[in-house]
């Protein structure tokens, strides 16, 4: 509609007019496929995982430091008292081994004959806390 | 040998020796390592070690129990030093390199011969004793697509998968060389690898012996005739086995598309019948008959 | 299993080893009461008593059960300490001693805490008392973590070592100021450019030991020479000695070598203050200590200070050069007036064409 005259010139450029809505058209513009491989990107990279930096006041820092350290010596002790016993084992194993070949050197071949394809059983679990390694009281009776 | 003439530094002339036309490696005159990055008042955090908390790039790595080295410590270990020990042998020494008897003028710089009965030189194998008992160094995951010499959003499928897998940072991997007849063309993206040790190691581990190896339909174990003969196993997984990993389980809807990948293990054996053994300790099964030599 | 072992140990926990008694140096406790109650003890409730500012306090979130913790790890390495002094009643050799006294305390938190938050080289001997090992250990590796770097860099690209003795293996951490009211009150890096008014009086050397050495008899020497003087006779440069100190003794803290307290049993050359000529360029001067195998003799009056031969008098005092330092001066508007001050020749011009 056309207002009389003064207000025409206003009137000539057509009106646009600016509604909420919800929107058409798809957000990136991106074809799904090509959209799953952004996602699969933004998934992998580093700047989601890095967590912030821990600011630690100076007491708490030294305490991380001894209890870092704490821990490492303990390992450390571990680590010789492993290799140690380990070491022994092997000085009697071989100590054994001597005294059977003196002894009975049939009994020492079959014992020193080389064991190829030698495997652990499949039964030989990694041990787990839950479940316990005795599952079932076979044996329990009631208290009475 | 070439001479270097020491000129005395004059007062009227620059030394020529500063303005040589050719680049001088400069001799060093003390012995005091330097690391550059230590000696820059920029960026002192960088400067601490990784394993520091104040250091930008720390990972607590100790956060839990590691369930499968613990069984490594307490039993494998001790066993597998009983499993191989061998009373009196001293070891022996592998096929090296011949070099030329020197008879003829032109032996001084031509490559020694090879050895009799092999391509390359061999290790020495050593008695296994207390300090080098076998253990698994690390297991490598590398998962190479086909199809992604087509479409290269595969490979980004892929890494995406190793890495829900394993929980590590995976590398891409490129093809190296055209090769016309596989339609493949240098420099593309054809997949991912992730090397695992340590924790994220025992974990992937534990996942396949545990989850993923008893669910495969008729799954005879790995073969005995796998290794590369210096103490490293390989063996594949189909795109069909992913599947019973429960990080890809548990969303299949995610996952219409799964890629399978071959597991290298190296551990520190000497040859691959020590490497068997060790890793059957870890519930692996094996299946065939075994390869006696190596 | 650790906690397990701690509490066996826990038996064995008789001697505090760490905890302070009479015959205990002050300095391997934290001096601070709060702060060593805070570590200890546990955090109080007012937050870490090292954040100054209220606020921050309030707003600071220590880790869960790092007191806890703390405690466990706390009593499992005193306990190890507790072996090593063991170990050190019987050690006999004063090297084997050094090492085992290092061992114990290093682990200690208080210790760590007193190198780690403290200044090392303007050291209180209350907290950094490097007469104990265990400071001249960390001092050690504090000082080669990047100090050492630096210098046995700047020397090697100023070619100082080269030019003025053939190498150097550092031993002793040199510190180089100039404190008059003409200096820089600081601590000079090597290799620095430094204006002819601020070194216009002698500087002031601090020498820091950290190997075992009795420093009741261990003697040094310290020679700041100039290898840059032109020599037009020769087209070439000459060596000029511009300072010169002999016998001077250090101990492990009090070690700053001052022009002031020294007599002239000390001074074998007076100090001579950088005046380059003009045009000549920037000229080093290069710093080197030594250690000396017995008291230095002889009349040092005689000594050729214009063409000091540095290589001919370490040979001839058989002295182990140990540390060093350089710094760099060149022609200022001010050269002229140091001249004046200690009555030198007016310099000369060098022009870049020369007749």
């Amino acid at each position: 509609m056309l207002s009389p005259s003064g207000r025409c010139g206003q009137m000539i450029q057509p009106v646009r007019v600016f509604a909420r809505s919800v929107r058409t058209k798809s957000k990136g513009g991106l074809p799904p496929a090509a959209q799953r491989v952004v996602t699969q990107l933004s998934v992998m990279s580093a700047s989601r995982k890095q967590p912030k930096l821990l600011k630690l006041s100076r007491e708490d820092l030294i305490k991380h430091q001894t209890i870092q350290r704490c821990w490492s010596t303990y390992q450390a002790e571990l680590r010789v008292e492993r290799n140690e016993q380990l070491k022994l084992q092997y000085k009697s194993t071989k100590n054994a081994m001597d005294l059977l070949e003196q002894l009975d050197p049939e009994l020492f071949e079959a014992a020193n004959a080389p064991e190829h394809g030698k495997r652990f059983p499949l039964e030989l679990k990694v041990p787990t806390e839950f479940p316990p390694s005795k599952i079932w009281y076979g044996e329990y009776k009631k208290k009475d | 040998m070439q001479k270097f003439s020491v000129s005395i530094r004059s007062f009227s002339v620059t030394s020529k020796a500063s303005k040589s036309a050719c680049s001088m490696v400069k001799p060093v005159h003390h012995l005091v390592k330097i690391d550059k990055s230590k000696i820059s008042p920029r960026f002192p955090e960088l400067k601490y070690a990784k394993n520091d908390i104040r250091s930008p790039s720390f990972m607590p790595s100790t956060t839990h129990q590691d369930r499968s080295h613990e069984h490594y410590l307490n039993t494998v270990q001790p066993d597998l030093l009983l499993i191989n020990y061998q009373h009196g042998y001293g070891g022996e020494e592998g096929l090296k390199n011949r070099p030329w008897d020197g008879t003829s003028p032109y032996h001084i710089n031509r490559q020694p011969k090879k050895p009799v009965g092999s391509k390359a030189q061999l290790p020495d194998i050593h008695p296994i004793k207390w300090h080098n008992i076998p253990g698994i160094d690390s297991v490598v995951l590398n998962c190479y697509v086909n199809e992604a010499r087509d479409n290269q959003l595969y490979a980004i499928s892929a890494a995406l998968q190793l890495q829900q897998i394993t929980g590590c940072k995976p590398t891409t991997l490129y093809s190296k060389t055209d090769v016309p007849t596989w339609k493949v063309r240098r420099g593309h993206q054809m997949g991912a690898k992730v090397e695992l040790k340590g924790r994220p190691m025992s974990q992937f581990l534990s996942t396949l012996t545990e989850i993923v190896m008893p669910r495969i339909r008729e799954y005879k174990g790995i073969s005995n005739r796998s290794g590369n003969g210096y103490g490293s196993i390989s063996f594949g997984l189909t795109s069909e086995d992913v599947k019973f990993f429960p990080e890809i389980d548990s969303n299949q809807d995610l996952w219409p598309k799964t890629f399978g990948m071959h597991v290298n293990i190296n551990t520190t054996a000497q040859n691959d019948a020590q490497a068997r053994t060790l890793i059957s300790g870890f519930q692996i099964p094996f299946h065939g008959a075994e390869k006696i030599k190596n | 299993m650790l906690r397990r072992s701690i509490h066996t140990s826990r038996t064995l926990k008789s001697a505090n080893v760490w905890s302070p008694s009479a015959n205990r140096a002050k300095s391997l406790g934290i001096r601070s009461e709060p702060i060593r109650k805070c570590i200890l003890e546990g955090t109080p409730s007012n937050g870490p008593p090292s954040l100054k500012r209220r606020s921050n306090r309030i707003k600071y979130n220590s880790p869960e059960k790092i007191d806890d913790t703390f405690k466990l790890c706390y009593d499992f390495l005193q306990n190890r300490a507790a072996k090593t002094y063991e170990q050190v009643s019987k050690a006999q050799d004063s090297k084997e001693v050094e090492k085992l006294l290092i061992e114990a305390e290093l682990i200690n938190p208080e210790v760590q805490y007193n190198f780690q938050h403290n200044d090392k080289i303007d050291n209180n001997p209350e907290t950094i008392d490097y007469e104990q090992p265990v400071y001249r250990h960390l001092g050690k590796e504090h000082w080669e973590s990047s100090a050492q770097m630096l210098l046995m860099q700047r020397l090697e690209t100023l070619k100082v070592i080269p030019d003025t003795l053939p190498t150097l293996v550092p031993r002793v951490e040199v510190n180089l100021k100039f404190p008059f009211s003409t200096g820089v009150n600081k601590w000079i890096e090597p290799g620095e450019l430094l204006s002819s008014n601020s070194t216009s009086f002698p500087p002031v050397f601090k020498i820091q030991e950290y190997e075992l050495v009795d420093p009741t008899k261990q003697l040094y020497t310290i020679l700041v020479v100039n290898p840059d003087e032109p020599d037009l006779k020769n087209d070439s440069f000459r060596t000029t000695l511009n300072y010169g100190l002999a016998n001077v003794q250090v101990g492990y803290n009090d070690n700053i070598v001052d022009a002031r307290k020294c007599n002239n049993s000390n001074v074998i050359a007076d100090y001579l203050p950088p005046v380059p000529e003009k045009n000549v360029g920037s000229q080093r001067f290069a710093v080197w200590v030594f250690r000396q195998q017995a008291p230095l003799q002889g009349n040092f009056s005689a000594l050729n200070r214009n063409r000091f031969d540095i290589r001919g008098f370490t040979d001839q005092h058989s002295l182990l050069p140990v540390g060093a330092h350089v710094w760099r001066s060149e022609w200022d508007s001010n050269v002229e007036n140091v001249r004046e001050q200690y009555g030198l020749p007016k310099g000369r011009i060098f022009t870049r064409v020369r007749s």
